[in-house]
């Protein structure tokens, strides 16, 4: 009876939108959502890809904390990286960005030059680096010998193999930032600048109380994203050092990488993640914030 | 040279009106006007250096390489000797075939069904889209590492691990792509799609012929950006694939440096194969390159 009813028009119209919308997500339901849903349950299991993932409780994350120095050690050579790195990126990225949006010559062609490194996949990036960080025949020993000196242990001393990666990691995304601060700053109405001309300020005024309050959300924008994605480097380092020498590169994804992948280790993996996550989450609202605070 | 930065057409008339505010301290404004030039050659400098390293280093014997004097030109220019045996060292020809089949997969999968889904979400009313929407972008910023493991233990259970299906089937729809296609669906106008299905078309018709030809630019945008980020990708592919005749041009390429690793110049030539087509689809299609890249706010 239900079935032979003779169905409206917008009933059948509906029934369509519907049937475009079912096949993405069907596939996002078990590739996104599925696994968003089980990684906190994973997380509290014991499993080695083999048989059913035993429910262990809180003893992941109890053997995280105090029984896992290697663990400990990596939040801190994330940390490093990241407090190395962002306000770093960000200073020299949004400098560009001013440099740039300026009247010059050749602006375009400049634009091109730092945004290149940004078209190269990483592991090709970091191919070119590991070749250049070389301590005899790499880029560093001919500038070390312009002075006398010979060529840093880049990448195999624990002092110097952070920071190198850090370098690498500036030159290859500074450009991607200075696109998003150079597309904001075109945000800013021209009128502004003239306004503050007529009255008399010189460009510091301009910068403290024109460009950097309506640049905000640029700026949050790039921070936050920024902070993220420096949380999850992973390729140059696996390229460059594998997380050596003894763990001075080895960050929170290699670690989940390396008990995933070599120790099969899918529930003390996953335990990682899930602390991961709840930085990144914590990072994110803190920005967020902290800036709504400073706008208000 | 094409600006990478929308919004430069007015950029002439602007700098007139400032340059005549800005006639009464000209000196300090030329001394300022060198030093900026100075910091952005500089700069400018730096980010090359490392390319013009490559391209040197990949054209040079291997002998050369290890000179204790550095030769911006080789002595002898072997480069295209050196692209071949790179080429011939691993099976370049094999990785290059695998990435293009996962990318080009990726890729027509991607825009098609995330297109759907976007028409779905921004011309239907249907009960429950909204709940449905909210989803789809609940699932957007969730960071990657967050759900690898769950999403190898996925792939596993398939029986996907070392099949390029790992490499292409989670990647065939994204959150980013549907909310993408919507935003730019909701611009199509309604009359346009009530006229024709009074006219008696289909729907797919409509889809297919009305509406996906008003969103050509999105289009592009999402198919550039996916095929970039599928060619680049590492992580996932270096997890699922441990056979070296299923992988693509970057586990190939990390395969080779740990085999080759005191040969710079072919190490070098092979980065330089690495990265040739991704050059290529910049240089063609730059601006969707860029708006894709702005757009998704992510980068690995």
């Amino acid at each position: 009876m239900f079935g032979t009813r003779k169905r409206s028009p917008a009933f059948r119209q509906n029934l369509w939108g519907v049937a475009f919308a079912v096949p993405a997500l069907i596939l996002l339901l078990v590739f996104s959502v599925y696994p968003l849903l089980t990684a906190l349950y994973t997380g509290f299991t014991s499993w080695g890809l083999q048989g059913a993932p035993k429910f262990i409780g809180l003893a992941n994350y109890v053997r995280l904390f105090t029984r896992d120095p290697e663990f400990i050690r990596s939040l801190k050579v994330t940390a490093f990286y990241a407090l190395g790195l962002n306000p770093l990126m960000w200073v020299c990225s949004l400098g560009l960005a001013m440099l740039l949006n300026q009247e010059i010559r050749m602006r375009s062609l400049f634009r091109l030059v730092y945004f290149t490194p940004v078209i190269i996949s990483w592991v090709v990036a970091s191919m070119v680096w590991f070749t250049i960080f070389h301590p005899s025949f790499g880029l560093n020993a001919h500038i070390m010998r312009f002075f006398g000196k010979p060529g840093l242990q880049l990448l195999t001393d624990s002092k110097y193999a952070l920071i190198s990666i850090i370098v690498l990691s500036l030159w290859k995304n500074v450009g991607y930032y200075m696109i998003l601060f150079l597309a904001g700053l075109q945000d800013i109405p021209q009128v502004y600048y003239e306004a503050a001309a007529v009255d008399g300020a010189n460009s510091t005024q301009k910068f403290w109380r024109i460009t950097l309050p309506l640049l905000m959300p640029a700026l949050v924008f790039v921070m936050i994203i920024s902070t993220i994605s420096s949380f999850q480097v992973f390729t140059p380092i696996w390229i460059l050092t594998k997380g050596g020498p003894a763990g001075a590169t080895r960050v929170l994804p290699v670690l989940i990488y390396e008990h995933a992948s070599r120790y099969l280790d899918m529930g003390y993996a996953s335990a990682m993640a899930v602390i991961l996550f709840l930085i990144l989450m914590v990072l994110t609202l803190l920005q967020l914030r902290f800036f709504r605070t400073t706008q208000a | 040279m094409s600006s990478i930065v929308p919004g430069e057409a007015s950029s002439v008339a602007d700098a007139q009106r400032r340059r005549t505010y800005k006639r009464s301290d000209s000196i300090l404004n030329f001394i300022g006007r060198i030093l900026i030039y100075v910091i952005l050659l500089a700069g400018s400098i730096i980010m090359i250096l490392p390319l013009v390293w490559m391209v040197s280093t990949a054209s040079k014997p291997l002998e050369e390489t290890m000179l204790p004097v550095f030769r911006l030109i080789p002595g002898k220019f072997q480069l295209f000797e050196n692209l071949n045996t790179a080429f011939h060292r691993i099976p370049m020809v094999r990785f290059f075939a695998n990435s293009l089949l996962v990318a080009l997969a990726v890729t027509v999968g991607r825009v098609i069904l995330c297109a759907m889904a976007g028409y779905s979400f921004a011309k239907f009313t249907y009960p429950g889209r909204n709940v449905l929407f909210a989803l789809v972008l609940s699932t957007m910023m969730i960071p990657f590492y967050v759900v690898v493991i769950p999403l190898y233990i996925v792939v596993f259970q398939l029986g996907w691990l070392n099949n390029l299906a790992a490499l292409i089937v989670p990647g065939l729809v994204t959150a980013f792509g549907i909310f993408l296609m919507r935003q730019f669906m909701l611009g199509v106008p309604s009359e346009l799609i009530d006229a024709s299905r009074i006219d008696g078309a289909s729907e797919p018709r409509i889809f297919l012929t009305i509406v996906l030809p008003l969103v050509k630019p999105a289009l592009a945008t999402l198919s550039i950006f996916t095929f970039m980020s599928s060619w680049d990708s590492y992580v996932w592919p270096l997890l699922v694939i441990t056979q070296q005749k299923l992988m693509t041009i970057p586990l190939g390429l990390a395969f080779f440096k740990d085999e080759y690793v005191t040969s710079y110049n072919e190490l070098m030539a092979a980065a330089l194969i690495g990265l040739a087509p991704t050059f290529l689809i910049f240089l063609l299609f730059q601006r969707q390159f860029v708006e894709g890249m702005t757009l998704s706010g992510i980068k690995g």
